[in-house]
């Protein structure tokens, strides 16, 4: 319970703290705010009217209060280019991005887990240094690259074994499932491969770490094959290491599959944010880092409770 | 002169029995090719960069481009050549960034005010779960595209990475019976920290810094290609690798080499810190302790 | 059950840790195998029970009452865990499963080997806790709500639950306090005895093995370097590590009274 308070306290805390560097970030400019955003061959006049829309003629606090109490709110601003509110803006691209990387984390799962349990289990020593080799080059290969090289192989108009489309989200969106579900598919197997590669590893340390206590020991001391004892023991006790790395792998892709959004021209949340900084939309920016540092933090929170939830030796101090 | 003479002797110790192993072996032969060829690029690259040539453009690998060309007829082997440079500068710095952050912030965290070690594990745990990316985007805002951008966002996260990765040891080493001993005997704080911790976790900064360094040749890639990176003009993987996105219709095969260069670059990268902890580890390397 | 290694050899990553170890177990025998941390003792212990690590190779022969145990697969092996040889560990507050309770900890051996209906489960494990001397209230309970003597009860009883003709202790009360070492050591030999199996001791304390062993063989850097009765070992050592060992035992005994002895390796 103390633990509890304390943590969300400290999550209280972090919000704040990110707010303000999301917010001075943007004041420190080298130069001044509106007429970035009004781009070079702006007149003084439309510089002027944003300063005022934007309120930028205020002091420093009172621009930090006005806008953490439309926060509060559940306002985010609005963006300039379309006067949308960044939140329904946000909310369209979830659309794409959270179907993507729940693909790309089941296909990374599929991928991780069972080739992280055989690199444990494997017996020769040829065997292990394969998978060895398998996890270290799957943890280089940039994602750009990983993509190109599933768009070469198995790309409509471009691959070797030409089966899937890579021209970007259907412009009808989800209202025709299939053809948005078939855009996906590529990019999250690309996203599946490179994460799972990362999977792989983290299943095989904590498996490692599992081992290290004795515990798959005792249980095949008892009875239990070693493939046995590794995959019904050792993953069990290897779960909360693993739902923290899901965890927080899954929050980590949502800005991690930016490159991959913008490669196959998927309008996400990454991509977007992008799109909005390359058009130098600061306001849209600014509600969007922030809705993303909070996001990341509300993952960061739960990890760290479903870990001791998860974890009988963990809850056991704080009574 | 003995001391630097005895050093010596360790360095060539640590690298001959990192050579001996076939992952030190590939590692220190890559990383040494790429600081040879970074230092060769500086003076000469077979086409200039800025040599465009409106005839020749996509051009597919042949004996006078091996690489082909790009889009405005420029050598891509000549700008993997001056990328790798860039990276090398941003690969140093990052780890350099990254290993003083992490080291301060160790330095922090063992640190015998309540106050300032309780805050720095509050603020590390806060703000570790924030991405490098977004970190690099916010930064992105007021700096643009720059190298600084990538050094100072992989240095920032691989920092508390590092941090929270290397406390329990550090924690360990602090309160362990000779730091006692040797406060009583009154060294500071920092002589403390320098000479009786930093030692202790020096195995975990290592490995920690080479994988910086990896994730910072991917990070660049990465940035880069999002526009927040190396700004245009200027050489690096990544910027080939970006470039190579357009060939990928025109000469597919082309699209293979600069994303195989990061790729065994970061191999390198990676596993030159386990071979560098391997061999550094006294445990492990008998030749050391007679050094 | 009667066993016999010879010109066992262990090696792990081309490092040879066992070198040509010949060990003869009798049948009811105790028999204990002493040697200092690091000389390769729990490798044969491991060895065995076919519970070392992949990437270990295991030379020259062990045979368990005619069956060989070296290169055997790991089904076969599995099927002699538990049911033919248990085995007692030296930490059980970690290598117990910290998610089972303890009922279902000591099933476990019953369960993998034999297929008996619910009640008679519970009645064998009742029996074995009682035996264990584990109070029965304590069947629900978790490892890390354990003491570090009932842990250890409870390693024994998983051991013992599904009568196995031989018994392998490694180092079992290393990380128990003096005065528990004793009941452990005492609970262990009894148990051994009431069911007719033979027993391989592991320690690196002389003092324990006085009590639970009528044969013991000295192990060092790998190698036998003696063997004979205990008591006779530890009147006069032949070898060199054996006269440390008994030297140490003999200055342990002195400090017993104070109980300081945590001897954690």
């Amino acid at each position: 319970m103390r633990y509890l308070l304390r943590r969300l306290a400290l999550f209280v805390v972090a919000l704040l703290v990110i707010s303000l560097v999301v917010f001075l970030a943007l004041r420190v400019l080298p130069g001044d705010i509106a007429t970035i955003m009004a781009g070079l061959n702006a007149s003084p006049e439309r510089v002027a009217a944003l300063r005022d829309q934007l309120g930028l003629d205020r002091p420093l606090s009172e621009q930090y209060g006005s806008w953490i109490a439309g926060l509060l709110h559940g306002d985010l601003g609005t963006t300039m280019l379309t006067g949308q509110s960044v939140a329904a803006v946000v909310a369209t691209r979830a659309r794409i991005t959270f179907p993507l990387i729940i693909l790309g984390l089941l296909v990374a799962l599929a991928i991780g887990i069972p080739l992280g349990c055989a690199a444990v289990l494997a017996r020769k020593a040829r065997t292990r240094a394969f998978f060895q080799v398998l996890a270290v080059i799957g943890g280089a290969v940039p994602a750009l690259w990983g993509g190109l090289l599933l768009i070469l192989l198995f790309a409509k108009g471009s691959g070797i074994l030409p089966i899937l489309p890579a021209t970007g989200f259907p412009r009808t969106g989800w209202h025709t499932p299939g053809q948005a579900l078939l855009a996906l598919v590529l990019p999250a197997l690309t996203v599946g491969i490179i994460v799972g590669a990362s999977i792989m590893r983290y299943t095989r340390s904590a498996l490692q770490s599992v081992a290290s206590t004795g515990t798959i020991e005792m249980a095949m001391a008892c009875g239990m094959t070693r493939t046995d004892a590794v995959l019904r023991v050792g993953l069990r006790l290897a779960m909360p290491q693993l739902v923290s790395v899901v965890g927080l792998t899954f929050a980590e892709m949502v800005t991690g599959v930016m490159v991959i959004e913008n490669l196959f021209a998927l309008p996400g949340i990454g991509s977007g944010l992008v799109d909005d900084l390359g058009h130098r939309d600061l306001v849209a920016v600014q509600g969007e880092l922030f809705l993303l540092a909070a996001f990341f933090l509300v993952i960061g929170l739960l990890v760290d409770l479903t870990h001791r939830a998860l974890d009988p030796r963990l809850g056991a101090n704080d009574d | 002169m003995t001391d630097t003479a005895t050093r010596m002797r360790r360095i060539r110790i640590v690298l001959s029995s990192m050579w001996r192993q076939p992952a030190g072996k590939y590692s220190l032969t890559v990383l040494g090719l790429w600081i040879a060829v970074s230092l060769v690029s500086l003076c000469w690259t077979p086409y200039d960069l800025m040599e465009t040539d409106g005839y020749h453009v996509w051009q597919a690998p042949s004996a006078s481009h091996w690489l082909g060309t790009d889009g405005t007829g420029a050598d891509v082997f000549s700008w993997l050549m001056a990328g790798s440079r860039t990276d090398l500068v941003i690969v140093v710095l990052t780890v350099l960034f990254s290993a003083a952050l992490g080291l301060l912030l160790v330095a922090a965290m063992v640190s015998r005010s309540g106050a300032l070690a309780h805050g720095s594990v509050v603020a590390i745990d806060a703000l570790i779960s924030i991405p490098t990316v977004l970190i690099a985007l916010m930064l992105a805002v007021p700096m643009g595209a720059s190298v600084a951008v990538i050094v100072l966002a992989c240095g920032f996260g691989y920092g508390l990475n590092l941090a929270r990765v290397a406390r329990p040891q550090a924690l360990l080493a602090a309160n362990s019976m000779y730091v006692e001993s040797a406060r009583a005997n009154g060294a500071s704080a920092p002589r403390v920290f320098l000479t009786h911790v930093v030692p202790n976790i020096m195995p975990v900064v290592v490995v920690q810094c080479s994988l910086s360094a990896g994730t910072a040749v991917l990070a660049e890639s990465g940035l880069t290609y999002l526009g927040v990176g190396v700004p245009s003009g200027v050489p690096s993987w990544g910027h080939s690798l970006a470039t190579s996105v357009k060939f990928i219709n025109i000469n597919p095969q082309t699209v293979l080499w600069p994303g195989l260069l990061v790729t065994l670059m970061v191999v390198a990268l990676n596993l030159f810190g386990d071979a560098l902890r391997d061999a550094m580890d006294p445990l492990a390397n008998p030749q050391l302790r007679r050094a | 059950m009667a066993v016999v290694t010879d010109r066992l050899g262990i090696a792990i990553a081309g490092r040879q840790i066992v070198k040509d170890v010949h060990l003869e177990i009798h049948d009811g025998q105790r028999v204990g195998l002493i040697g200092s941390s690091g000389s390769g003792k729990s490798m044969i212990a491991r060895a065995m029970m076919g519970l070392l690590p992949p990437g270990t190779d295991v030379s020259g022969t062990i045979d368990l009452n005619g069956e060989q145990v070296v290169g055997m697969r790991d089904a076969d092996l599995a099927a002699l865990r538990g049911a033919a040889v248990g085995m007692v560990f030296q930490n059980p507050g970690i290598s117990l499963n910290p998610l089972l309770t303890v009922g279902q900890q000591i099933a476990l051996p019953l369960r993998l080997h034999y297929a008996l209906s619910r009640e008679e489960l519970g009645q064998r494990v009742r029996a074995m806790m009682t035996r264990a001397g584990l109070p029965e209230e304590l069947i629900d309970r978790r490892p890390h709500q354990l003491s570090g003597g009932q842990q250890q009860r409870v390693g024994i009883a998983c051991a013992l639950v599904a009568s196995p003709r031989l018994i392998i202790a490694d180092e079992p009360t290393t990380a128990l306090d003096s005065l528990t070492q004793r009941q452990i050591v005492d609970l262990l030999v009894s148990l051994v005895d009431e069911a007719g199996a033979s027993m391989l001791f592991i320690t690196h304390d002389f003092s324990v093995l006085a009590h639970a062993t009528q044969y013991c063989y000295v192990l060092d850097a790998g190698r036998i370097v003696e063997h004979g009765a205990t008591a006779a070992l530890l009147e006069s050592p032949a070898s060199e590590t054996g006269e440390r060992l008994v030297m140490a035992a003999q200055q342990l005994t002195l400090h017993r009274g104070k109980g300081d002895d945590d001897g954690r390796a």
